[in-house]
């Protein structure tokens, strides 16, 4: 068996991230510094990298009958968006001294992500998300006092994977493949068993837990909030986008024949995530818990092209597409609350009052990253991407869904508001608040990528075009 | 020229007016100047046209189509007739604005008055002079805003402000049969010029035509506002009731006279018969000197209206101008005795004849005309009128006899009544003790009224010479006894030192109480419902679906606030749920 | 004249960015010269359908969504666009005048953007893109602005007008999913889509376009919105945001579907009818001043959606006049209500009276403003609400003749309303909060001047507004 290291490349990257912060660790203790460093240059190649060989042919390796290892634009292109991501958490988390694992533990993460972009079997795809997941454990529980949030978090966590497994098991029982290509082509041909059905359905319940997608998402909000900030905003945006691509995968390349199954689960997932998050949302007055449960919502609106009644490419690159631009804003979001309330805790939206007279910047980037979640100009981006999912609906004949999503985007836009309104809330005047440069790094750089996505969302919408 | 001038009939007094209306209030001199000159401008080119005009003229340019062959003409119809009313409105404005700069010499706010004046002015010419249905409807509708602005114009009387509101809402009222009555006809003659639809018999557009009519000249059912009206300062009541608001529903009747079928005829008869008596029974029963003139109007009104429905249009704007001049004559002097007196009751009153002179006589002028003693004007046009009804009664006129039938009693009735009224106005303003001490006005008030004089005494018998009306007969004999028995009756009575004043009579049957509990209330009673059910149902519905939505989120919530296991049993529970879900419903299909 | 489009819009915007009055102001004036500036060199460029854009740019902005970055002006636009750029810059003098807020300029000029936008779009995404960029400075405007109870009221116009536009949004790609372009100039030349299509998309249309403009029963953010705006927001909204409600109805709703219009016609006009009436029954009952003219102004509305949902060119020309002519009325309306109550702190009619005995021309202006609106024929409201009840009546068929019946004792009800208006606020002794308070600043004469003058000169020669619209209404409507 011959490897093709040169596919390979990008997963070694990521890993040799997380060693050689690991490493960085060992020999400069307490210089968190520099194993940021380290772990921000790993990032950055392993992005740097994934894009250059998704530049070239589709490349495979771990081929047997079919392949495991798929290096094709689209799997570059999210191993580039783990990258950018992880960078962007390194750099939120850079001004508070970290315990030496952080880094390492992040780069895991990233390494999981990655991988997970190259996933060609449900066996590959599964580890690859359990490597995403495994180190949030942990870093979740990095802050005092939130062991129970995190032990919430890994006790939901192993009973989805669970599912995940009995559904890739019973797949594998009714089929007897793994591998996308030949799961297609076994459901193709074959008798449908009820079991397989299940498969289908476990499947994808167990991966949904991943987006934190209702039924599926108690663990979200009480992990974003007890996590420390960056992790949170790890949370909502890396992991998010794991579940998201191991159920595109999923859905699209591997149980395209049982779509009469999946686009009605999918759609159930979509309608009870949207809905559930938005009404819990409107209740929320602590601002992470609201951005936790907001981004149970923004799962549906995700999540809402693929219950197309055909699978098409049209679904997959909408979904790619909101995903892609919900990160962005969501990062944004975090990083405008990191850059306001330093790294520890959200804290209460009403603590947010005035807060454009103390870091009118700051302020300005989370207004408009709100804003843009809510789906609303001037947060263009958002705007687009609401444009894409119910355009996406409507190409395919699901209007209805595309109704419960525009309805919904009002609810959103009640408690988007409510949190954005209070930072021009009228306070005696303030000190200003000092801002780390790498915050207010990635701040820019996401709020940039906001705005330019927003004028040219055809940037997005071309790269994420099959 | 003749475009020219008849343009200029509204124009003048419209630019004057706005002229007036950017005026500081202090400008008293320059506004009583201003307005005379458009009154007499205005009146010099109706005087004009009146020379120059011997057969009906057009001319005008397009002013907006609105698609359909609906296109509004800035036109003009000139006719003989429209000359003609055209001086008296020009006569009575002028003498209207010449008395007025004696009579609010103290007004404050003199500039806007004037500035109303002269836009009521303008309006009621370019009902006259315009060829357009469209911009009739303008100038009918300006004039019913200017009659508000001038009746709430006293801002000492308390009840002024209500009863220029009332006197807008009620004809306004009617003004919505008025559009759609032009509407209809418009439509069915794809054009809104006057010539082309008034020569289109339709019931229903005559019909919807005529609710317009009865607000404007105050006709029963809609005639409520007119007594209240008298809120506003005399020479305004002269100006509403002689010769522009209530004189346009009767014109207007008689410009577009040949939409009128018999049974819209019919209608305006049965109307102006009730309204005629209404009326003047109403006036025997008044203190207030004024509301005796207003009820008055509304009988006199009915008079020509009758005509109208007879098919004597002609002898209908005879009356019209005779009216207009005796009317005005008659407010005019009765602002003199108000001015003098103090006071609008007639309580208050009498035996002025010898402090007065100048007054007294032209009052007895007016009064013997209003009572249609000969050789006044009003004894040939209300005869004329009452000769166009007996002649119906014989020969049949455009409407069914019975009409004809209706309208001669009531008018013969109304003679009598009337007669009564004048009397009894007559005597108990100028005759008896005097109550104080009282003098004729000054100048600026006088000529009007001596000037008005000469037509209320004069212009039926130059007419009636002129032969244009057929000679007189044994009903003008009787009617003229009637006015006499009338007279005769109320003299008695004052002889007596007695005054019956039927509570009946005094609040006109009543009519505005039914009006109040038939429509004002239930429509203030429905909008109270109205409001309280947007604000509770419409409101409600959204501010609850609001409400909804934070409840739902508060409940669900409180289903997350569960312990680990609680969740963790949740999630495997949900995902086998789905699972088994899955599977019999694929399992079923 | 093609950069003219693109500069009517840019230069308010970027006007924006300094958040200064004085920048604002000229800003205002610029954009309002280079609006009106548009009407020159017209011509239909050779086009045949029923929108025949006198100027166009069409350049692609984003293909993957079938964004086209494609303005254009005619002459149902045309009157609008000044229309919103006259307001922005009167709203904007005033402020310069009266010590008004630099930031409230601004977001006056971000709206301003917005409804012009939403005015010369001829791409049906790029008019939905428009639609929304007005939403939020509008309730900042409010919510920042606005009176006591400013954050409710704003928050329910977001969110009332969110629903509307996001019903907006499916409507759209309805349409632009199955037509393959979102080109409107296409799009109404062609009615290529099917029947049942044309009627879903039409209900989603005309739901968002109800919500915006506003059409009974989903009206009720207005008086809210309304009551609690500042003035110069209030002057917008009534002034030209909801015209974008209307507009689009007949622009988009009613010209690209026009078989769905066809079949919700009555519906229509019957709801438009009932808010006439609701309109004017609730005027009658109400007691604040503010809260009057906002529901004023669902009556007049209402007159003008009866225009379109006549479906006939008289319905569609009263329909343009009178959006026009509302605008001007109700906006000066708007400006003499917030100053009377920025005198006197009071809004409730109980407490206010006897304004013309202490304050003369104000009393008068205001009574001016209130005949004007009352629809007095040889002033600008008249035509609109005239032709409208013509059009119905033109309809024919007993609803028809049953709706004009009843818009035009909807028409008298407005009198009534209004010179209750006027008696409980302008007539009997002065009561005590309005005494004392001052005449009309030089700031406030100015900017309400153009007002005042329109709104007589539109009623005297209604061509100024329907001349130039006469051509795109008539090969719109046979």
């Amino acid at each position: 068996m011959s490897f093709d290291h040169v596919a390979l490349l990008p997963a070694y990257l990521a890993a040799a991230t997380a060693v050689a912060a690991f490493l960085a660790d060992l020999i400069a203790p307490g210089r968190g510094s520099a194993v940021a460093g380290v772990t921000a240059v790993g990032a950055l190649a392993t992005g740097v990298v994934a894009i250059l060989v998704g530049r070239g042919p589709v490349r495979r390796t771990f081929c047997s009958a079919d392949c495991s290892y798929v290096a094709d634009h689209r799997a570059a292109l999210v191993a580039a968006l783990f990258a950018a991501l992880t960078l962007a958490v390194v750099a939120l988390s850079v001004p508070v001294p970290r315990l030496g694992e952080y880094y390492f533990l992040l780069g895991c993460a990233m390494t999981g992500g990655v991988v997970l972009g190259y996933a060609g079997d449900l066996i590959t795809l599964i580890v690859a998300l359990e490597t995403l997941t495994l180190p949030l454990y942990i870093l979740v529980a990095l802050k005092r006092g939130t062991v129970d949030a995190a032990v919430t978090f890994f006790i939901v966590s192993v009973v989805s994977t669970a599912v995940a497994l009995l559904g890739a098991a019973l797949l594998y029982a009714g089929t007897g493949a793994v591998h996308f290509g030949r799961l297609v082509a076994a459901l193709e041909t074959g008798h449908r068993l009820p079991l397989t059905t299940a498969g289908v359905v476990l499947l994808l319940a167990g991966l949904s837990f991943k987006v934190a997608a209702v039924p599926f998402h108690a663990w979200a909000p009480p992990a974003y909030d007890g996590a420390p900030l960056p992790v949170a905003a790890f949370l909502s945006t890396a992991s998010k986008l794991g579940g998201v691509i191991a159920i595109l995968y999923v859905a699209l390349d591997a149980l395209r024949p049982a779509y009469d199954i999946v686009a009605p689960t999918i759609a159930v997932l979509a309608v009870l995530s949207m809905t559930v998050g938005n009404l819990v949302a409107l209740r929320q007055d602590r601002m992470v818990r609201l951005l936790a449960w907001s981004s149970v919502a923004q799962a549906g609106y995700i999540l809402a092209p693929l219950a197309a009644r055909v699978p098409g490419a049209a679904g997959a690159a909408a979904t790619l597409g909101y995903t892609f631009l919900y990160l962005v804003l969501e990062l944004g979001a975090f990083g405008a609350v990191i850059a306001l309330r330093g790294d520890d805790d959200g804290g209460a939206i009403a603590d947010y009052a005035g807060a454009v007279r103390r870091a009118p910047w700051a302020a300005g980037a989370l207004a408009l990253a709100l804003v843009g979640l809510a789906g609303l100009p001037p947060g263009l981006a958002g705007l687009f991407a609401k444009v894409v999912v119910v355009r996406a609906l409507l190409a395919t004949g699901t209007g209805w869904l595309a109704v419960v999503v525009a309805l919904n985007a009002v609810l959103g836009l009640a408690y988007y508001l409510r949190a954005a309104a209070t930072l021009f809330a009228p306070t005696p005047a303030a000190a200003r608040t000092r801002v780390p440069w790498p915050v207010a790094a990635a701040l820019v750089g996401a709020t940039v990528a906001a705005v330019v996505v927003g004028f040219a969302p055809q940037l997005v919408l071309a790269a994420t075009q099959p | 020229m003749n475009g020219v001038l008849a343009g200029a009939l509204p124009a003048v007094p419209l630019l004057v007016a706005l002229v007036g209306l950017l005026l500081p209030l202090r400008a008293r001199r320059t506004a009583a100047a201003l307005g005379i000159a458009g009154a007499a401008v205005a009146l010099a080119d109706a005087v004009a046209l009146a020379a120059r005009v011997k057969s009906p003229t057009t001319g005008g340019w397009r002013l907006v189509d609105f698609g359909g062959g609906l296109v509004v003409h800035v036109s003009y119809l000139l006719t003989p007739a429209a000359a003609v009313v055209a001086v008296a409105v020009g006569t009575v404005a002028l003498a209207v604005q010449v008395y007025s700069v004696s009579y609010l010499h103290d007004d404050g706010r003199y500039p806007p008055y004037a500035a109303q004046v002269s836009l009521f002015t303008a309006a009621m010419l370019l009902v006259v002079v315009s060829g357009d249905l469209i911009l009739l409807l303008v100038g009918w509708e300006v004039m019913g805003i200017c009659s508000y602005l001038l009746i709430g114009h006293d801002r000492t009387l308390p009840e002024a402000p209500a009863a220029a509101v009332k006197a807008f809402v009620v004809t306004r009222l009617g003004d919505v049969g008025f559009l759609l009555g032009i509407a209809l006809l418009a439509l069915a003659g794809h054009s809104f010029d006057v010539a082309t639809a008034g020569a289109r018999p339709a019931t229903i557009p005559a019909l919807l035509l005529l609710a317009g009519v009865a607000g404007k000249s105050a006709q029963f059912p809609l005639h409520t506002w007119l007594p209240d009206a008298m809120a506003g300062p005399t020479p305004i009541s002269a100006l509403i009731h002689a010769a522009t608001m209530v004189a346009a529903g009767v014109y207007v009747v008689a410009r577009l006279y040949g939409v009128f079928t018999p049974v819209a005829l019919a209608v305006l008869g049965v109307i102006a018969a009730v309204t005629m008596l209404l009326g003047a029974l109403a006036a025997t029963a008044q203190l207030d000197i004024k509301r005796v003139l207003a009820w008055s109007t509304v009988s006199q009104v009915a008079y020509m209206a009758g005509g109208l429905a007879v098919g004597v249009p002609a002898a209908a704007l005879f009356h019209l101008l005779t009216h207009a001049a005796f009317k005005a004559l008659l407010f005019l002097a009765a602002g003199a005795v108000i001015h003098a007196v103090g006071s609008n009751l007639m309580t208050r009153m009498g035996g002025l004849r010898a402090a007065m002179p100048v007054t007294f006589w032209s009052m007895t002028v007016g009064l013997g005309a209003l009572a249609g003693l000969p050789p006044l004007s009003g004894f040939f046009s209300k005869d004329q009128i009452l000769a166009g009804a007996w002649g119906a009664v014989r020969h049949a006129g455009p409407a069914p006899r019975w009409v004809a039938v209706v309208v001669l009693l009531a008018g013969l009735a109304t003679v009598a009544v009337t007669g009564w009224y004048a009397t009894r106005l007559w005597l108990r303003v100028f005759f008896g003790p005097l109550l104080g001490a009282a003098h004729d006005p000054p100048a600026l008030m006088g000529w009007p009224i001596i000037l008005l004089a000469v037509p209320s005494a004069l212009l039926g018998l130059v007419v009636q010479f002129a032969g244009t009306f057929p000679g007189l007969d044994w009903l003008s004999i009787g009617a003229l006894l009637l006015a006499v028995a009338g007279g005769a009756g109320a003299w008695r009575l004052w002889r007596r030192g007695a005054d019956a004043v039927p509570a009946v009579l005094a609040n006109a049957f009543y009519l505005d109480d039914v009006q109040d509990a038939l429509v004002v209330r239930p429509t203030l009673a429905l909008a109270s419902a109205v409001r309280r059910a947007d604000e509770s149902l419409v409101d409600g519905a959204v501010e609850g679906t609001g409400g909804g939505a934070l409840g739902l989120g508060a409940l669900v919530a409180r289903w997350h606030r569960a312990a680990l296991p609680r969740a963790a049993t949740a999630v495997l529970g949900g995902a086998l749920l789905i699972g088994i879900a899955a599977i019999v419903l694929v399992g079923l299909r | 004249m093609t950069w003219v489009l693109v500069a009517v819009l840019a230069v308010p915007a970027v006007g924006a960015v300094f958040r200064s009055r004085a920048v604002a102001a000229g800003a205002a004036a610029i954009a309002f010269l280079l609006s009106v500036a548009l009407a020159t060199g017209r011509s239909d460029g050779g086009l045949t359908g029923p929108i025949r854009p006198w100027h166009q740019l069409d350049v692609s902005w984003v293909p993957g969504l079938n964004l086209r970055f494609h303005l254009g002006v005619d002459g149902i636009s045309y009157p609008l666009v000044v229309l919103t750029t006259l307001l922005t810059l009167l709203c904007c003098v005033y402020l310069l005048w009266t010590d008004g807020d630099g930031t409230l300029a601004a977001l006056l000029l971000v709206i301003e953007v917005g409804i012009v936008g939403v005015f010369l779009a001829l791409d049906l995404v790029l008019f939905f893109v428009f639609f929304e960029i007005v939403l939020l400075p509008m309730y900042a405007v409010i919510a920042g602005w606005g009176g006591a109870g400013r954050r409710p009221a704003a928050r329910k116009f977001v969110l009332y007008t969110l629903f509307g536009s996001v019903l907006l949004l499916v409507g759209v790609f309805v349409v632009v999913s199955r037509a393959g372009t979102a080109d409107l100039v296409v799009l109404s030349a062609q009615h290529m889509l099917p029947a049942d299509t044309q009627l879903a998309a039409f209900i989603l249309l005309s739901i968002a376009f109800a919500v915006k403009s506003p059409l009974w029963p989903l009206h009720t953010w207005l008086p809210d919105a309304h009551t609690e705006a500042p003035t110069v927001g209030s002057v917008i909204l009534a002034g030209v945001l909801l015209k974008m409600g209307t507009y689009g109805l007949l622009r988009v709703a009613v010209g690209v579907l026009p078989d769905g219009a066809r079949r919700v016609a009555p519906v229509l006009g019957v709801l438009a009818v009932t808010a006439i009436l609701v309109g004017g029954l609730v005027c009658l009952a109400q007691t604040e001043l503010k809260r009057l003219i906002a529901y004023s102004s669902v009556g007049h509305m209402g007159f003008v959606l009866l225009g379109i949902a006549t479906l006939t060119a008289t319905g569609f020309e009263a329909a343009l006049i009178g959006n026009v002519a509302h605008g001007i009325i109700t906006g000066l309306l708007f400006f003499l209500a917030g100053a009377i109550k920025d005198r006197t702190h009071t809004g409730d009619l109980s407490e206010l009276g006897g304004l013309r005995e202490t304050a003369p021309y104000l009393s008068g202006i205001l009574g001016y403003a209130a005949i004007a609106s009352l629809g007095l024929p040889g002033l600008a409201g008249f035509w609109g609400e005239a032709f409208a009840v013509i059009a119905a009546l033109r309809r024919g068929g007993p609803l028809w003749t049953v709706l004009a019946v009843l818009a035009a004792l909807g028409g008298a009800l407005a009198a009534a309303y209004f010179l209750r208006l006027l008696y409980r606020v302008t007539h009997g002794a002065a009561r005590p909060a309005v005494v004392g308070i001052g005449e009309p600043v030089p700031g406030e004469l100015v900017a309400w001047a153009p007002l005042v003058v329109l709104a007589l000169a539109v009623g005297l020669v209604p061509a100024l507004v329907l001349g130039v619209a006469q051509t795109a209404v008539q090969v719109m409507a046979p």
